[in-house]
């Protein structure tokens, strides 16, 4: 009886164990299996109609957007997004492309229209891009860098000085 | 008069009878839900097996967020183009994080799949014991002393 109980006490640890270490349904985090891998392909047609390829912007640091215009958090960051724009367009060491996130493309064309921003804009219509980046909610940042791999994922509103501070980093540490 | 309840016989086939009724109940079962028909049907089945990651205590097939909207079209566009269940989960937990809603069947997390078959196994087992024993307690037969006891018990009367 003794060695009944003891095998089913260590049964029922094991069990909490297992449960105990995964994470809780709500816990949310800055955590993508997309980090330290190339980057998912971004291929689409842009606002301004214009062919996007992300493969093209090979050595450069990118910033890859996830945003929609019915997300507050979205249209808090913008201003922040068009000085990280502004500040690397004359160097071009770094660059910004969105991609809509349920969100049309006239909507986007209008906000953008209204809001200033010149930065490639891809839609998104069935969410594909999303989800090969595993977007849950807007906004959404990735840093990729010059060779194409993802180092980062924003959760969130972020700043141009967060970015740079970022970029920073990475171009301080060794490959 | 036949004693139905102790007939050793009729208790046999009794077992045997349940045994072979709970057997079909389950294979109809498995066969009557055979596999999802439809590319919809298909889509909901694996979308069940998802966590929605922006819900609580939802699935993808469940959800109507716009994240879980996008990983249906996902889906729908993987089983139009022939990939199996196993293939969708495995793309979809490659870029999304801890999105699984059914344990991996390897690793640590395995042990949620294993363990309730050791505690069932041990169960089995500690359930046979106990019916062993019992039916060696009852079929016990008097031994030589035992008789002599009875026989002089009587003999005094």
């Amino acid at each position: 009886m003794l060695i009944v109980a003891v095998v089913l006490a260590v049964v029922v640890a094991l069990l909490i164990a297992v449960l105990a270490t995964r994470s809780p349904s709500g816990e949310r985090s800055r955590q993508s299996p997309l980090l330290g891998r190339p980057a998912p392909a971004i291929v689409g047609i842009t606002l301004a109609g214009e062919g996007f390829d992300l493969a093209d912007y090979r050595g450069r640091w990118v910033v890859v957007n996830f945003f929609a215009t019915w997300c507050i958090p979205c249209v808090q960051e913008h201003p922040e997004l068009a000085e990280f724009q502004a500040l690397h367009a004359g160097t071009g060491d770094a660059t910004l492309v969105s991609v809509l996130f349920d969100n049309t493309a006239d909507e986007a064309q209008a906000f953008f229209t209204e809001n200033g921003g010149d930065w490639p804009v891809v839609a998104d219509e069935v969410g594909a891009v999303g989800v090969d980046y595993g977007v849950a909610r807007v906004p959404e940042s990735f840093l990729v860098t010059p060779s194409g791999i993802v180092v980062e994922r924003l959760v969130g509103g972020v700043t141009a000085a967060e970015i740079d501070e970022l970029i920073a980093l990475y171009e301080g540490a060794p490959e | 008069m036949i004693d139905w309840v102790r007939d050793p016989r009729v208790r046999r086939w009794g077992w045997i009878v349940i045994a072979a009724l709970i057997i079909v109940s389950m294979g109809r079962a498995t066969l009557e839900a055979g596999p999802p028909r439809t590319t919809a049907e298909q889509v909901r089945v694996i979308g069940a097996t998802l966590k929605c990651p922006t819900c609580r205590s939802q699935s993808v097939a469940g959800s109507d967020s716009a994240a879980a909207k996008a990983i249906r079209n996902e889906i729908t566009q993987r089983v139009e183009a022939g990939e199996s269940g196993d293939e969708i989960r495995r793309a979809i937990s490659a870029t999304y994080d801890d999105v699984q809603l059914i344990p991996q069947a390897s690793g640590f997390e395995g042990l949620v799949w294993i363990l309730p078959v050791f505690v069932l196994v041990l169960a089995l087992a500690g359930v046979a014991t106990g019916v062993a024993r019992w039916r060696s307690a009852t079929t016990r037969h008097a031994t030589e002393a035992d008789r002599a006891l009875v026989h002089e018990a009587l003999d005094k009367r």
